[in-house]
């Protein structure tokens, strides 16, 4: 009986340390790539097969949900186990902790190769929102430290079809948010028609829009300051910011439960020739084709609260790879992403997947209701531009104190005194 | 026993313990010494030791120097109690005492530490400011689970008396209600929002064709988006408890029931003085699984509302998810804790109270 116990034993043991090893017939993937683009993983396989077929080097993309990929990551981070490239999702402090902690490689150098042709490969903003600046606040060495594989806008879009049906020109959109209330009130004369609609049920849209609107209001220099702590959130021009939505909301011509709407919902609201305008990203031109190819839409400037300063528009790469720094083989995954954002691949991944290409030249290869979101760069901007980022708890204060004010709940004044009281607690920590 | 021998039965127990331990003891410990932490606000991946400061922040200042005065005392009454010497530690004198002065140490400690915050708190004048969107996420937990307590263990309760009886159909209705929690709570809340919303708001269209227009209404919105999840909670989960009350339904001997019968008890009187008291420990171990399985809902609130809107259904491990993904890891570990804590003591309450109803 003991020698069978020993036996099974032995047995057992060798059977888990042969199950933690790795194969060596099996020919292992030499570069890993993590990321949560479930709509691209297809495309991205396709390139892997092209990249194998001319590299001989194999390429192996692994999807995780996007609600749990930052605990991956942070969890790799931990056991010190990073794939080769990665996308790093989240505010700018998340991407220059990477950096500072030597997780990811400083990119510049490879970049700036061959009269810095690849670096001059990208649109600028692209790859920006991946680099670091002397003396940041993060104390980040100076560099570029993510490769930008598409790009994005978020923007005011407008139905031609229902502005046209109301007697409006679809060519001239509304100039002012006076103009949009005004546009957006005439929803009441349709049936199942809103006059606004936006997946506010995630809050981030509504910081993106709030922010569009605090440039506009009080000029981007004074904003930064609200975020340094010079300026308080009650401050007027910030109460005039949460007006907006004041008057949003009385203006009667919100899409019903809007603050509880998720984006993919609010998209088929405005596909379906539901509302007159929306607040949504470039992502969403793929949802508008494929519920209705016919539908007449175009982007539009952030209908202007006050003249004096330009508003923002939320711009920049759409998803980005990050090379590990501490990686065997670093130097193939740097050169896949040169591969990867070369003008063939490129042209590729647009097409396959309805996104805004990261590199310059492509104009003409952008399916037609892409290019709207080109337009407006005057504007274009993105919180991994801005030198600091506002507090987590204090962007999640303002984004419940807009719903707050969606739902009748609290009115601008109030929400402007708890937005300051928390940025007032957090400032103190 | 010789050595031996109490090698021998320890390599029993010793893959259990070892699993036991890489899954639950050390994360407990870990979440603990993250708690202790918070991240730099310029570099989330460098966590800097805080002490008890994420505490303080979820208490506030006043309430946590409190809990720690009462902890400490709890601590040191319990060592001189010499409550110690009750355990089983094989008549070892010695380690009882080692145990006894090390508690006694403990809650000192907890009192020294209470008092010179109490002289701190005291001299700069803290606000008394704890953090309120975390005790309403727990006060929205809670409310949830008194809709579990009541809603839904009545609801399973009448249908496993119901089906007990029910000979010819049973093991079919057994398959239909618990269908409901075989399903993922993801799978449940998308469905759910699809019937529910505004867009495209199925539930309402049949309200209204049904000539019931006059009752459709936002149920994600303000007013009834706690509520509907709390039902839609309910009519997920009320299949476990049908299945366990079923099970002890149906352990209760058929005589005891035929006795009563030919001594002319009525149903009312077999139920209140038969299947009532038989189940009593069935009845408080589906409370127990109760409270705990609602407490800790997220997939649910995350497909139905997002914790929306303006966090009116944020429940508190929606919260700490949030806070994780934030990369405050300090703080939701402290929530976590806390929230354990408030468990394991609702549990270990529930459970003393269902011992004495026995006796």
């Amino acid at each position: 009986m003991r020698k069978f116990f020993t036996f099974t034993i032995i047995l057992l043991v060798c059977f888990s340390l042969v199950g933690c090893g790795k194969s060596k017939q099996e020919t292992s993937p030499k570069v890993t790539i993590w990321h949560w683009m479930s709509d691209r993983q297809d495309a991205f396989e396709q390139l892997a097969k092209k990249y194998k077929q001319e590299n001989q080097i194999n390429i192996k993309f692994e999807l995780f949900p996007h609600s749990a990929y930052t605990q991956k990551i942070n969890a790799a981070v931990a056991a010190n186990d990073l794939p080769d490239l990665f996308g790093i999702l989240g505010e700018k402090r998340v991407l220059a902790s990477f950096a500072k902690e030597g997780k990811i490689e400083d990119l510049t150098s490879y970049m700036q190769e061959a009269q810095s042709s690849w670096k001059r490969r990208f649109i600028d903003i692209c790859l920006k929102v991946n680099s670091f600046k002397d003396n940041n606040i993060y104390d980040v060495n100076p560099g570029i430290y993510g490769v930008p594989i598409d790009a994005m806008s978020i923007q005011f879009l407008y139905n031609k079809k229902l502005l046209k049906e109301e007697g409006f020109d679809p060519n001239t959109p509304p100039q002012t948010f006076t103009d949009l209330l005004n546009i957006a009130k005439k929803a009441a004369n349709k049936k199942d028609v809103y006059g606004f609609a936006s997946g506010w049920g995630e809050t981030w849209l509504i910081y993106c829009m709030a922010t569009n609107y605090a440039f506009d209001i009080m000029g981007q220099e004074k904003f930064l300051d609200t975020i340094k702590g010079k300026v308080s959130y009650t401050d007027p021009d910030w109460i005039k910011v949460f007006s907006l939505f004041k008057d949003l909301q009385q203006s009667g011509s919100l899409a019903p439960g809007i603050i509880t709407m998720n984006n993919k919902e609010a998209e088929q609201i405005f596909a379906t020739n539901r509302t007159f305008f929306t607040f949504n990203g470039s992502w969403g031109v793929n949802t508008y084709q494929q519920i209705n190819p016919e539908l007449e839409y175009s982007t539009m400037a952030p209908p202007r609260a006050n003249q004096n300063y330009a508003p923002g528009v939320w711009a920049g790469a759409g998803a980005s790879f990050v090379v590990n720094a501490q990686s065997k083989n670093k130097k193939l995954a740097i050169e896949f992403l040169n591969w990867l954002t070369e003008k063939e691949q490129q042209i590729f991944l647009i097409k396959e997947t309805s996104n805004l290409p990261s590199i310059k030249g492509l104009k003409k290869n952008i399916q037609s209701d892409m290019k709207y979101f080109l337009d407006n760069q005057q504007y274009f901007t993105h919180p991994r531009l801005w030198p600091e980022n506002e507090n987590s708890r204090v962007v999640e204060a303002i984004n419940r104190g807009i719903q707050n004010i969606v739902i009748g709940e609290k009115t601008p004044q109030e929400v402007a005194e708890e937005v300051a009281k928390t940025k007032k607690q957090y400032s103190q920590q | 026993m010789n050595k031996k021998e109490q090698l021998i039965n320890f390599s029993f127990v010793a893959p259990a313990l070892a699993i036991f331990s890489f899954f639950y003891i050390i994360p407990f410990f870990y979440t603990f010494w993250l708690s202790l932490h918070k991240a730099s606000p310029t570099n989330v991946l460098d966590l800097n030791f805080v002490g008890a400061q994420n505490f303080k922040d979820i208490f506030s200042p006043q309430i946590f120097i409190v809990l720690v005065a009462v902890v400490g005392i709890f601590l040191i009454l319990f060592a001189l109690k010499n409550k110690f010497q009750k355990l089983s530690l094989n008549n070892k004198k010695g380690l009882a005492q080692t145990l006894q002065f090390a508690t006694i140490a403990i809650g000192g400690a907890c009192l020294i530490y209470a008092a010179t915050t109490f002289i701190t708190i005291s001299r700069q004048a803290i606000d008394f400011n704890p953090d309120l969107q975390w005790w309403n996420s727990v006060r929205r937990s809670f409310y949830i689970t008194l809709w579990g307590l009541t809603f839904q263990n009545c609801l399973a309760f009448i249908l496993a008396l119901g089906v007990d009886r029910a000979t010819r159909t049973g093991k079919l209705y057994r398959v239909i209600f618990f269908l409901l929690p075989v399903l993922g709570e993801v799978i449940i809340g998308l469905l759910l929002r699809i019937m529910l919303s505004h867009y495209p708001g199925v539930f309402n269209h049949l309200l209204e064709n049904i000539g019931l227009g006059q009752w459709a209404q936002n149920w994600l919105g303000k007013d009834m988006a706690l509520a509907t999840l709390a039902v839609s909670h309910c009519w997920r989960g009320f299949g476990y408890g049908f299945i366990i009350l079923l099970a002890g339904l149906q352990t209760i001997p058929e005589q005891l029931y035929e006795a009563a019968r030919i001594d002319g008890a009525n149903a009312w009187h077999r139920f209140t003085k038969i299947t009532v008291p038989m189940l009593v420990p069935i009845i408080f171990l589906v409370i127990i699984l109760t409270i705990l399985g609602t407490v800790q809902i997220i997939g649910l609130p995350m497909a139905l509302t997002r914790g929306g809107p303006a966090g009116k259904t944020t429940v508190s491990v929606l919260r700490i998810f949030y806070d994780l993904n934030n990369s405050h890891v300090g703080y939701a570990s402290a929530e976590g804790l806390i929230l354990g804590l408030i468990l394991v003591t609702l549990s270990f309450g529930m459970l003393k109270i269902s011992k004495k109803m026995k006796s």
